[in-house]
């Protein structure tokens, strides 16, 4: 990489330009609608600007292909020292990809105001974009974990400030702090495994962890990576941390998705993909692709049996994103990144649609043309996740399929899990094809979400019009993806042929299976929903392992209370210190009564020794014989004993 | 030669005590608000010396720097001694910024106003005292003279059994100091020529020495280093001593408790740190594993007590309790980043500490009590004051940040570096760390919830936002937090050169 400044001091200062303006705006914007729009609506179209123009300097002007540039500083103690942290940016294919993607999708809110709905703060969700987008632009330039979890933590903030207007409501208080712990906790879960790492190199920078071979701790690396991939894995909602995602909730579907949603879930994604590249050798991933693959199917479960498309929406989001990182352990970061970044998108695109359902027209008039845009968006929507040909994510399902066919228990596997990703998607398809209700929504509305399709074409990402990822791309993602040595397909056409329509027969079969299953006549769903109510609501719940934690956390509660009044009160206070004061109580009355014997008997011995020569004083004294005669004979006979020298 | 700004900084607060001392008794209300200006005018004035002390401070030097050095009795080779380096000049600052803070947070303090400045200022200069004395007798005297302001001021501006409180707290600072001083003069006593100086202590100057006790020896490092660990644990509130810090977060005035918390915690890890790295270097890695796993435990048992509370007092004293834990881990890693760390997490988690508990004082001011649950949701107290105040709940939101190291802030600096500075040698704490840190993410996530979120609680009427006084001693708190997450390296360079020199005679 070449270390020069400008164009990633370029796109980091639009990145801090934009979070900085989205902290004045929740300050200030709150009485200032207009402004707040029009600040943060420049901040992003910058951000976008400084894309483009890094673009242009790094690619099309360079002959040579794409010139990455980075930026890396001690941020906390100086780069050499052990255990320093350090900050730095790199553009390159995959960072700027993504920051342009998302800096389009987020400035195409600011063209119509239907997204929005019925929001009572405006300028607070446009604060909540602004910190939420520097936040994850933060994440994919970062090339170093300080960096990068300062960015996820940003995400989780805008995700926050995006609840505000609902902040006084009993329920969504719950989910709002439910919502925001997790995702701390995943951070700090993430981070701790970050630290563990770093405790065992030099360096806390991603590119250092690549590059630097493993010193001698790998116990530790392993376990440290673990941890990361755990932290990380809880900000996808996906089982068994899906409670939150499964919650009703009366907030804006559409913005829950993107700075709840997708936004902390592509944040931690990117940070995943980074840290690919060391995981590998560790094999780390044989595992989290199975424990990733299994959450996936039990989300699905979950998704499936919900009622409402808003919450089936989010568990399929959360099935893609596991089902991503199960990409990402068994094939690679380029397949993990095209299925991630689909799902993200059509889940946006979908709940979009959920936005355009709520937006009800007067029964009087006749929206014909948009009830079909909403069934043609749907499906296209659903498209971009579910790996149809054409769109984003074949390349990341197909290249999985054309390497499993040599493993049949793999292949086995990935086909079910494909299916029945694909059943949950096209099922939701299904839901919304059923609806019957209009909307008012603006036809600028739906060419937003038109433009959010063609951004999901396969043709842009990969180069190649079915989306498909050949090692032999002229495409700069791809071409940087082989750079880097990270897995993208070889060249097989036969096995890309059967691949392929394996895909498409999944994708086939899932659309009639997801037809069967939501369609009315059939009612399968609410058949199985009364013969096994309690089934349905075990899964639904998912598996209700939030009851079980909050017993457990009940539990340890009353446990800490008990142990609190047990060592506190039982054992310190009425315990030891009572006991203690008492024994001092006792030693001191002890000593006393023990003073008061030896004072008597010291009094006693005294007086036996005193009385006889009192006795004799006083028989002096009273009796015949005067002191004075006493005192002469006895001097005079002194005076002669000295004389005589006796 | 010497430096006279740092006895002017430890002197001024003392000029201020004097001038309370002497103030007229005629006119209470303006003697009061005379009181309080001179209380904060010396007070800053103390801190001032103490910003223009630090900020000259020469980073790459890990020597002492503007020392001043004064016989002051001859005879048994003790002396005035003091000067700042790189693990104590976070303290210094976190002292220089705290008191004012505090004088400014008691500003409308009816009863006894010129006792309770006065003792602050006692506190302030004491403090300074101890964090900048290089002789042991000195620093001992100090410290032990930490103790009678705290007394004072839990015993008469305290609640309602604050007597109770007073008196378990002074009872341990007494243990803990006669343990102390035990310590000191068996060190004293070990060297000859006898001294009590730390430059001339450094080192391993007594590690054959021994003690001859009923037949037996005893080694005089070993020994000495028991003493003074179980000495400052009384008064560092290590579990299971640390009963009376609990008493007194329930009955001592908040700011009162915020410097006890967020000052006496940190600087009795210091003094522990100080003197186990410089006179203690041969013992220091035979006994890290203890330190470590007191450390954790500490941690552990701090999360899991706080996670029953209801009430905002004593849940920061248990938070408070659990986070001594984190210092031990980082002072036993004895590993350049966790040494590190830990210094710049005493300053991190003092500043953190006493913004958390003037928060809670600023709701106790305003309601009447700190309890923030109830079992139904009708009977809470307190609910949805974000929307009625909003700048307590964004103050209140990066403190708890700050305290659970969230990145951006200053705490995530400073456990990062214990945490990649413990784990290659304490795996096992470092994980309890971890558990002890998710613990305080939910039960401060629950907590706020309870005060800030959902319907409106039965006090909501009498919660109004930070007034013009309030917002001047809380944001340059919060701004300092953000500082050090965001900017932490001139300190972090200032800590840098000391602990790495200790750490070699460690070694």
């Amino acid at each position: 990489m070449t270390e020069s400044l400008e164009l990633s001091m370029l796109l980091l200062s639009s990145v801090f330009w934009l979070f900085a303006t989205s902290v004045g705006v929740f300050f200030w914007g709150q009485r200032q609608g207009k402004l707040a729009y029009w600040v943060i609506a420049t901040g992003v179209f910058i951000l976008f600007i400084s894309c483009l123009v890094a673009w242009n300097q790094a690619y099309f002007i360079n002959e040579s292909g794409f010139q990455s540039s980075s930026l890396i500083k001690g941020w906390v103690l100086p780069r050499e020292i052990s255990g320093a942290l350090l900050v730095g940016v790199a553009l390159d294919p995959l960072s700027l990809c993504s920051v342009t993607l998302l800096s389009l999708i987020v400035l195409s809110l600011f063209f119509q105001k239907d997204f929005l709905g019925p929001e009572k703060h405006p300028a607070r969700i446009y604060s909540a974009i602004g910190i939420s987008t520097a936040g994850i632009s933060l994440c994919w330039t970062s090339i170093t974990p300080a960096l990068s979890f300062v960015g996820a933590a940003l995400c989780v903030f805008g995700g926050f400030v995006a609840t505000e207007s609902r902040w006084d409501l009993e329920d969504e208080a719950e989910g709002i702090t439910r919502f925001v712990w997790e995702k701390i906790w995943g951070l700090m879960i993430a981070w701790a495994g970050g630290c563990i790492i770093s405790g065992s190199r030099n360096g806390w920078s991603w590119h250092e962890f690549v590059q630097n071979a493993p010193a001698g701790g790998e116990t530790h690396e392993i376990f440290g990576a673990i941890v990361l991939v755990l932290g990380l894995f809880v900000q996808f909602h996906s089982f068994p941390f899906s409670g939150w995602a499964i919650r009703t909730s009366q907030e804006n579907a559409f913005f829950r998705v993107l700075l709840n949603q997708v936004f902390p879930g592509w944040a931690a994604l990117s940070i995943l993909l980074k840290t690919e590249p060391l995981f590998r050798p560790l094999n780390v991933f044989s595992w989290v692709g199975w424990v990733a693959i299994i959450s996936c199917l039990l989300t699905i479960a979950t998704g499936l049996v919900q009622r409402t498309a808003r919450i089936s929406n989010a568990s399929w989001i959360s099935a893609g994103l596991s089902l991503s990182l199960g990409l990402l352990s068994f094939r690679g970061a380029a397949e993990a990144w095209l299925l991630g970044m689909g799902v993200g998108l059509a889940g946006l695109i979908f709940s979009g649609i959920v936005i355009a359902l709520e937006i009800q027209a007067p029964e009087t008039e006749i929206h014909p043309q948009k009830s079909n845009l909403i069934k043609i968006l749907s499906f296209f929507g659903i498209s971009i996740g579910v790996g149809l040909i054409g769109f984003i994510s074949f390349g990341g399902v197909q290249s999985w399929i054309l390497h499993s066919l040599d493993h049949g228990a793999q292949l086995t596997l990935s086909i079910l899990v494909l299916l029945f990703f694909g059943i949950h998607g096209w099922g939701l398809f299904w839901k919304v094809f059923q609806h019957r209700g209009k909307t008012a929504a603006s036809w600028s509305f739906f060419a937003t979400l038109m433009g959010w399709v063609l951004l999901g074409a396969g043709l842009i990402w990969t180069g190649h019009i079915t989306g498909l990822a050949p090692s032999e791309s002229t495409h700069p993602l791809l071409k940087y993806f082989k750079s880097i040595q990270w897995k993208i397909d070889p060249g097989n056409e036969a096995g890309a042929t059967i691949a392929s329509g394996l895909v498409f027969a999944i994708n086939l079969v899932s659309f009639f299976v997801g037809f069967w299953l939501n369609n009315r006549r059939y009612g399968v769903f609410e058949r199985f929903r009364k013969a096994a109510p309690r089934v349905v609501e075990f899964v639904g719940e998912g598996y209700h392992i939030d009851k079980t934690a909050q017993l457990a956390a009940n539990s340890i509660i009353k446990g800490s209370r008990w142990i609190e009044v047990y060592t506190e009160e039982k054992w310190m206070s009425q315990g030891v210190l009572a006991s203690g004061a008492k024994g001092l109580n006792y030693l001191g009355r002890w000593l006393t009564q023990a003073d008061e014997w030896a004072a008597q008997k010291i009094y006693l011995l005294l007086r036996i020794f005193t009385d006889g020569l009192a006795r004799f004083f006083q028989w002096l004294q009273c009796g015949d014989l005067q002191w004075m005669l006493l005192i002469a004979l006895g001097s005079g006979f002194l005076l002669i004993a000295i004389l005589l020298n006796i | 030669m010497n430096n006279h700004l740092i006895s002017w900084m430890i002197a001024l607060p003392l000029l201020g005590v004097l001038l309370q001392a002497i103030l007229p008794e005629k006119d209470p209300e303006r003697m009061g608000f005379v009181a309080r200006w001179i209380a904060i005018a010396t007070s800053l004035a103390a801190s001032v010396c103490a910003v223009v002390l630090v900020g000259g401070m020469n980073s790459p030097q890990a020597e002492l720097q503007g020392t001043e050095f004064i016989q002051w009795v001859g005879l048994y080779a003790i002396s005035y001694e003091v000067g700042v380096d790189g693990l104590n000049a976070l303290l210094v600052l976190l002292v220089a910024t705290l008191f004012p803070i505090l004088v400014a947070a008691e500003w409308d303090q009816k009863v006894g106003a010129r006792g309770l400045f006065g003792l602050f200022l006692l506190l302030q200069s004491s403090f300074f005292g101890v964090v900048c004395a290089q002789d042991l007798f000195l620093q001992f005297f100090f410290w032990a003279m930490t103790a009678v302001p705290f007394y004072f001021l839990i015993g008469i501006w305290g609640g309602e059994a604050r007597e109770s409180a007073a008196f378990r707290f002074i009872v341990s600072a007494a243990i803990g100091n006669a343990l102390l001083f035990a310590a000191l003069v068996l060190v004293y006593y070990s060297v000859d020529p006898h001294s009590f100086s730390l430059k001339e202590l450094t080192g391993s100057k007594f590690k054959d020495k021994t003690l001859e006790v009923l037949g037996g020896s005893i080694s005089v490092p070993v020994f000495a280093f028991v003493l003074i660990g179980a000495g400052l644990a009384l008064r560092a509130a290590i579990w299971p001593v640390h009963g009376w810090f609990i008493n007194v977060a329930k009955e001592a005035p908040l700011t009162v408790f915020v410097s006890l918390s967020g000052v006496m915690l940190p600087v009795a890890t210091y003094i522990f740190m100080r003197l186990g790295y410089s006179l203690f270097p041969e013992t220091m890695p035979t006994v890290s594993g203890v330190i470590v796993g007191i450390g954790g435990l500490n941690l552990l048992l701090g999360s899991i007590f706080a996670l029953a509370q209801r009430n905002l007092r004593l849940l920061l004293g248990y938070f408070s309790m659990g986070e001594v834990g984190l210092l031990l881990l980082g002072i036993g890693s004895l590993e350049s980043a966790g040494s590190i760390g830990v210094v710049y997490q005493q300053m991190v988690l003092g500043l953190g500490v006493a913004g958390f508990g003037l928060f809670a004082s600023l709701l106790e001011d305003r309601v009447g009590h700190c309890e923030f649950r109830a079992h139904r949701v009708e009977d809470r107290p307190l609910g949805g004051v974000a929307t009625q105040a909003p700048q307590i709940a964004l103050i209140s939101a990066i403190l708890i940040s700050s305290l659970l190291g969230i990145p951006g802030l200053g705490g995530f600096v400073s456990r990062s570096l214990v945490y990649i500075g413990a784990y290659p040698s304490h795996p096992a704490a470092v994980s309890l760390a971890v558990l002890a840190g998710l613990l305080a993410t939910y039960y401060f996530f629950t907590m706020y919830r309870y005060i800030f979120l959902g319907p409106a609680g039965r006090f909501q009427a009498r919660i109004h936002d930070l007034n013009i006084r309030e917002q001047a001693y809380l944001f340059p708190l919060v701004l300092m937090l953000l500082m050090c997450g965001v900017y932490p390296k001139p300190l972090l360079e200032l800590v840098r050169p000391t602990v790495l020199t200790l750490l070699s005679t460690v070694k």
